[in-house]
């Protein structure tokens, strides 16, 4: 009966009611994300050819065939660096403007970043047990990306730990910043202390072979792809989940008596 | 061990690594679903 029905204020908004809307999300990340996913799958299995089976093996006081694992283990320690200096920028973003979609992508990355930086300091000392004979030691290099990884491991917990706390985001972006200051620190280790890790590879006078830098090179593109892959998903669902906090907050606000 | 069970462990880990982030990031995808069929249902009571 027209006459029963519920006045259109009172109606639930039609936003509301069709909630996966809001998986939609529009710009240029979703094919952006879908194209680093179709490539970063075959550049994985040729950056793991061009590391096992094109690049010649190595002195044995630099590993030997263990050494191949550094075709992985340097662009991943770069991915983390990367990672890292994006969480600098957008913390400086979020705190310049107070836009949440900064803190989303600081967030992200700094993820994404401390899987990398993971991986660097699982694949090293394996490494390292051969190379040298122990699975670790203190040297300026490795402490300072433990202390990088300790920093942003901190910063995520400190986001879950204070979910609930407005100053989340604030205190969380200031660590952020504070953390990627540690990145230089790392990078320079080897030049400014004397340490037993291998010097960085960037100088021609390394004395890489040049299939060896064809190699870094392939698996360097592989490992940024999957980085861009993983950072854009991470993203995308970081900003889903605001949206369903948010939506979450309207049903529970209007439920209340 | 010889240097071929530590390349193993290496690129193991490194795709042990990955997975289970990727397995991370499926368990928060299939938590937000579930919330929000759970917000459906409740705007569909009302």
């Amino acid at each position: 009966m027209p006459g029963l029905r519920t006045p259109r204020w009172l109606r639930t908004p039609r936003w509301l009611r069709t909630p996966p809307v809001v998986v939609r999300a529009g710009g240029w990340l979703p094919w952006t994300g879908r194209i680093c996913d179709i490539a970063a799958i075959p550049l994985v299995i040729l950056g793991l050819y061009f590391a096992l089976a094109y690049a010649p093996a190595a002195a044995r006081e630099t590993g030997g065939p263990v050494q191949r694992i550094f075709y992985f283990h340097v662009p991943f320690a770069m991915a983390s660096f990367l990672g890292f200096a994006f969480v600098l920028v957008c913390s400086i973003g979020f705190l310049s403007t107070g836009r949440r979609s900064w803190d989303v992508v600081a967030e992200a990355a700094a993820e994404v970043g401390l899987l990398c930086c993971t991986i660097v300091l699982v694949t090293g000392p394996i490494w390292a047990r051969y190379a040298w004979g122990v699975w670790w030691t203190w040297d300026a290099r490795l402490t300072s990306t433990l202390v990088l990884w300790l920093i942003y491991a901190s910063y995520l917990l400190l986001r879950n730990y204070m979910a609930e706390d407005p100053r989340m985001r604030r205190y969380a972006s200031v660590l952020g910043i504070v953390g990627a200051l540690d990145v230089p620190i790392v990078y320079f280790s080897v030049h400014w202390f004397r340490t037993m890790h291998p010097q960085t590879f960037i100088t021609r006078e390394g004395g890489l072979d040049p299939d060896m830098h064809i190699a870094l090179r392939v698996g360097m593109a592989a490992v940024f792809t999957l980085f861009a892959a993983l950072l854009i998903k991470r993203i995308q669902l970081g900003r889903l989940q605001e949206n369903v906090e948010r939506l979450q907050a309207t049903l529970d606000r209007r439920e209340q008596p | 061990m010889t240097p071929f069970h530590y390349l193993i462990l290496a690129f193991g880990s490194v795709f042990f690594l990955l997975g289970l982030y990727l397995l991370v990031l499926g368990r928060r995808v299939s938590r937000l679903q579930s919330m929000l069929q759970e917000m459906r249902r409740r705007v569909e009571e009302d």
